[in-house]
């Protein structure tokens, strides 16, 4: 059955005019992604009613290849004027934008357009090749697990935070703090609200990125003369460079593709997780974590491959049980729901050929992602020369505009801001930015997932550790925390 | 008069299912009036405010029969998504908008009025006035089958045994929450779970069910519809005296002798004015939002997706608001939902 559906679904991705809504959709996806704030969820909304007439095949392909091409389209923003256009490509600022200021951004645009196609390509192959087996592993989660998977994240901070771990762990729990303004989880419990309904559901984490990444390098820019590009840089690097560079790095992709796809699947994280986790993991690995954040190349790839993962792993709950990890997927599935097409084991037994039909759309969106991205994109490293007295204002207004349309909050407009000042001295005075959204993205998922697991057990925390996963998940946790202090004694003794 | 505004056919208007007779009535009616006298209204946007975020069920419903709503009225119909406090946000937006007809907005009690409830927001809910209703959503009970729960009554009497503990649903503090607990202190049900843990959504509550994370839950038919024809879910039974058209075999808790929580179990999906709006604007908005749900194309979606449309008038609406905030104070403990985090 699963070969019929498969030849079926290629018949229908291949039948004009379903190819050109994959390149409209990745077009659209890559304007939206790199506009902050715009983002590949309000894109979508936009866009849904809109695919009414198309049918449920194309409208799908089309909302799939928008979420994809805005996965990538978030890294152009990001390396250009370091403005993550999505919080999946918040970690590719931290050297994207670095290679631009040296001259670099022709090999960190091919670059992050290519580990893009590969870590979006790597994740959907194999979400094709487990589909059998998907609803029973996503059953393997649950709330302990989730809860252990955010405290994962959080210990990553020992790993990012260069420098005093001390002000690594203030600027983590700063971030932690942060979220806990508003309804708390699990309880209808009012933290630090004053009487505002537009602090009910706290900090936006996307207005806390763009403020902490856009507004604040504005500010430290401001001082500068000349173009983002440093003095009299000229460009360098060519397209094809940049996509050799990547291509000579397979094991980063593969384990930061893979790292997006396994966060992907765990409800509420998505990218805005997997991509810092991803250049952490990269920077834990390197020889060489010195050079992280001074526009070391594997650092765009790292984060880029992982947030293109992050789309197959997304899509799995979403198809499977009808849950939106994110806004992009809660948007994919008011899309399937409108085009009658019901999330769950339906979409593996009858309408197998239609899920295959937009897995494989989103496989060729990928190839189109390394055209469009290597053959036109990389033409907008000239921004990079154009005069901050030109820039800086756009970006601030793009910031502020960016920040009302997340939720027509005015909460989040003065979110963008305020952390932007924040972030400003923070950079200043070497706190650990990393650390701090980490704590942003990580702190609800993990007291939402530790009250439930409590209530569940009752107030035991035996239940983090019964199970072979959730144990696996512990000892993972310890070994990070542990490892940087037992490495060294443990090579001395061998020596 | 009703001859070229009553546009739909016979066969058409049976797909509708009347909650409010009386008012059906009364616009048939009104039906040709809006082209001939008052010609006035609406001459500019109007702005539909929903207080939820994209792609969400209120939303989903919303982008299919709006526009229709904007064709019968011969203007466009903006859609605003303010999502936020459990939908209190919205809600209040819509609440302090010009009473001229050209905001409206769309909420679902009981579940914003809950919401209201728990932690009371600066505005009267109760005064808004309500347009119509497009849809209604009962609440089910669902359980895992390893358990092999034979029926709803069965379930109550593994709880009073003590064999199971933990009943589950949505965010302590909601909806679904305060149904659990009306049903622990109504003697009528006598639900004695001893644990409740709430998820982020129904989709989420049914996954935890299947995964035996939880044994039950609390689920909205169309949340449990996809789980339970895979048979990975057992449905109990369905919470709303009126049933389920999803599950037309479940039986209602009312079939079973149970007391009748209609006012909780469940989601009337219902258009409201802000206080203040002219009855005849509310007419007018009336008779579009029953036309467009009988055209064809919102129809035919409702057939094929299975989000059933049932139109209500203006005060089933109303009633829905009004009956959640008289019944619920008397019925359940808000302070004890209040305090549900130190439980």
């Amino acid at each position: 059955m699963a070969f019929a559906a498969f030849s079926e679904a290629l018949s229908l991705v291949f039948s004009w005019p379903t190819p050109l809504w994959v390149v409209i959709g990745l077009t659209l996806g890559m304007i939206a992604g790199a506009l902050p704030g715009i983002g590949s969820s309000l894109g979508m909304a936009i866009i849904l009613p809109l695919t009414l007439p198309l049918g449920p095949i194309n409208a799908i392909i089309l909302l799939v290849s928008m979420y994809s091409g805005a996965m990538y389209g978030g890294s152009i923003s990001a390396i250009l004027v370091n403005v993550p256009g999505t919080g999946g490509a918040a970690a590719t600022t931290f050297d994207g934008y670095p290679m631009a200021k040296q001259g670099r951004a022709i090999d960190a645009l091919s670059m992050s357009a290519t580990a893009s196609a590969v870590g979006g390509f790597l994740s959907v192959i194999t979400l094709l090749l487990i589909s059998p087996i998907l609803i029973e592993a996503v059953l393997l989660f649950g709330s302990p697990e989730y809860f252990l998977m955010a405290i994962l994240g959080l210990s990553m901070i020992t790993i990012v935070a260069d420098g005093s771990m001390v002000k690594g762990l203030v600027a983590g729990a700063a971030g932690l703090l942060i979220t806990t303004i508003g309804i708390a989880p699990n309880s209808p419990e009012l933290r630090y609200t004053y009487g505002s309904l537009g602090l009910y559901d706290g900090i936006d984490f996307i207005a806390a990125l763009i403020g902490m990444f856009a507004i604040a390098e504005m500010l430290k820019l401001a001082g500068q003369e000349g173009g983002i590009a440093d003095g009299d840089i000229d460009l360098t690097g060519s397209t094809l460079s940049g996509v050799k560079e990547t291509l000579s790095h397979p094991g980063t992709i593969i384990k930061s593709g893979y790292i997006g796809m396994f966060i992907g699947a765990i409800p509420g994280a998505g990218a805005t997780v997997s991509n810092f986790l991803a250049y952490g993991e990269s920077m834990r690995s390197s020889d060489d974590p010195g050079s992280f954040g001074n526009g070391n190349p594997l650092g765009v790839i790292s984060s880029e491959a992982s947030n293109n993962g992050t789309i197959g792993g997304s899509l799995i709950p979403t198809i499977s049980f009808g849950i939106p990890g994110s806004g992009s997927t809660a948007v994919l599935l008011g899309g399937l729901l409108m085009h009658g097409l019901r999330p769950g084991p339906q979409l593996f037994e009858t309408d197998l050929h239609i899920t295959y039909a937009f897995l494989i759309a989103l496989l060729i969106g990928n190839i189109f992602i390394i055209l469009i991205g290597v053959l036109v994109v990389t033409r907008l490293a000239k921004l990079t020369l154009i005069d901050t007295h030109i820039i800086i204002p756009m970006i601030l207004v793009l910031s502020m505009v960016g920040g009302y349309t997340l939720r027509s909050n005015w909460v989040d407009v003065i979110t963008v801001l305020l952390l932007g000042f924040f972030g400003y001295i923070m950079v200043r005075k070497d706190y650990s930015i990393i650390a701090f959204v980490l704590g942003v993205v990580l702190g609800p998922i993990a007291e939402e997932n530790l009250m439930r697991s409590l209530q569940i057990s009752g107030g035991s925390y035996d239940i983090f550790v019964t199970k072979p996963l959730s144990l696996l998940i512990t000892a993972a946790i310890i070994l990070i925390l542990v490892g940087p202090y037992v490495k060294p004694a443990l090579e001395k003794r061998l020596a | 008069m009703g001859d070229n505004n009553d546009r739909s056919s016979a066969t058409r208007r049976d797909y509708i299912k009347y909650t409010g007779a009386a008012s059906a009535a009364a616009m048939t009616g009104l039906a040709g009036c809006s082209g001939g006298g008052d010609g006035e209204y609406p001459d500019g946007d109007i702005t539909y405010i929903i207080p939820f975020s994209e792609g969400g069920g209120t939303d989903t419903y919303a982008r299919q029969f709006i526009s229709h709503m904007g064709d019968e009225l011969g203007t466009n119909i903006a859609i605003e998504n303010v999502p936020g406090a459990a939908s209190l946000r919205g809600t209040g937006q819509l609440y302090n908008a010009d009473p001229d007809g050209y905001t409206i907005g769309g909420f679902n009690p009981p579940s914003t009025p809950v919401s209201a409830m728990v932690n009371p927001p600066e505005y009267d809910m109760t005064k808004l006035e309500g347009i119509g209703t497009y849809a209604r959503t009962p609440f089910v009970v669902v359980a895992n089958p390893s358990y092999e729960i034979e029926g709803f009554e069965d379930m109550i009497d593994r709880y009073a045994d003590g064999e199971l503990e933990i009943f589950s649903g949505k965010e302590r503090g909601g909806v679904d929450h305060v149904l659990a607990l009306l049903m622990k202190g109504n003697d009528s049900y006598d639900l004695q779970w001893d644990r409740y843990v709430g998820y982020d959504g129904t989709g989420p509550a049914v996954q935890a069910t299947i995964s035996d994370e939880v044994p039950v839950s609390i689920a909205t038919d169309t949340g449990a519809a996809g789980a339970a024809e895979d048979d990975r879910i057992d449905v109990l039974a369905c919470l709303s005296s009126q049933g389920s058209e999803v599950f037309p075999d479940i039986p209602s808790t009312t079939d079973l002798g149970y007391d009748n929580i209609d006012f909780l179990g469940q989601l009337v999906r219902g258009v409201f004015a802000p206080e203040g709006t002219s009855e005849d604007h509310i007419e007018v908005l009336t008779e579009a939002l029953e036309a467009a749900l009988q055209t064809d194309e919102v129809q035919s979606w409702s057939e094929e997706t299975g989000n059933v449309v049932e139109y209500g008038g203006p005060e089933s609406a109303s009633n829905a608001v009004a009956d959640a905030f008289e019944q619920i104070p008397e019925q359940v403990d808000l302070e004890a939902v209040r305090d549900a985090a130190s439980q």
